[in-house]
């Protein structure tokens, strides 16, 4: 269902990126302590993961924000990783919240952005 | 405003965007070899310059650009995301690209405003 424009000068709830963040280490921690990095498994983990964190944030009900969870999950053999994103958007209304999981097999970056619709 | 807008001008063509990705990818990494010490400044390099070119584009889009550069060392790496969002005006675009020494991931989501 299509969302028409509200006319609102600002959101009447914000979105929060503490509990986001709470979500989101939730959700790592519960899934993948004492996980081993498995080939097959990761792929359906990490849907898993995004979807699982998805629910979540939707539930906290932030009316008008659509929600983009990315979920990234590497084994650990000494190699170099490095993670990074920017956004176009308005600072005001839009933010993200982002979490970092090591176990000695593998780590797992999320990371949550809530984008308002005007 | 946006109902005079035509369609085209106002969705999200992954053709498009894939071209502004790899062009940044290449211009910012190609024919170079994984230094631990550059690797921040790459990262930051192509995401700008995708973010450069897609807001230049000039559509009513929020853009949202991750980049991640893993050096070839035979680990493995996986990727997901979900997205709640209206299937009609919003869209993503994920590129793979590698060299000898590293791969190259960047995912560009665009959220209509």
């Amino acid at each position: 269902v299509p969302l028409q424009p509200t006319y609102r000068m600002e959101p009447t709830t914000y979105f929060v990126t503490s509990e986001a963040y709470k979500i989101i280490k939730n959700v790592l921690e519960k899934h993948l302590d004492g996980f081993q990095y498995n080939s097959k498994c990761c792929q359906t983990m990490t849907t898993l993961l995004s979807d699982d964190i998805k629910d979540q944030v939707r539930h906290l009900n932030f009316g008008r924000y659509k929600v983009v969870v990315t979920v990234f999950i590497g084994e650990r053999k000494e190699q170099g990783v490095m993670v990074a994103s920017r956004c176009a958007w308005d600072v005001k209304t839009d933010t993200f919240a982002t979490y970092t999981f090591k176990n000695p097999s593998l780590f797992c970056t999320a990371s949550v952005y809530g984008v308002y619709l005007e | 405003m946006d109902d005079f807008q035509s369609a085209e001008e106002t969705a999200f063509v992954i053709d498009e965007v894939t071209t502004i990705i790899k062009e940044a990818v290449e211009g910012a990494i190609g024919g170079n070899t994984y230094q631990h010490n550059k690797v921040n400044q790459w990262t930051s390099n192509v995401v700008e310059q995708c973010l450069n070119q897609l807001t230049k584009l000039g559509k009513p889009f929020k853009y949202i650009v991750t980049c991640v550069i893993m050096q070839k060392n035979g680990a493995g790496l996986h990727t997901a995301s979900s997205c709640y969002w209206d299937n009609t005006t919003d869209g993503s675009c994920t590129i793979r690209w590698e060299n000898k020494t590293m791969y190259c991931i960047v995912s560009v989501f665009g959220l209509a405003i």
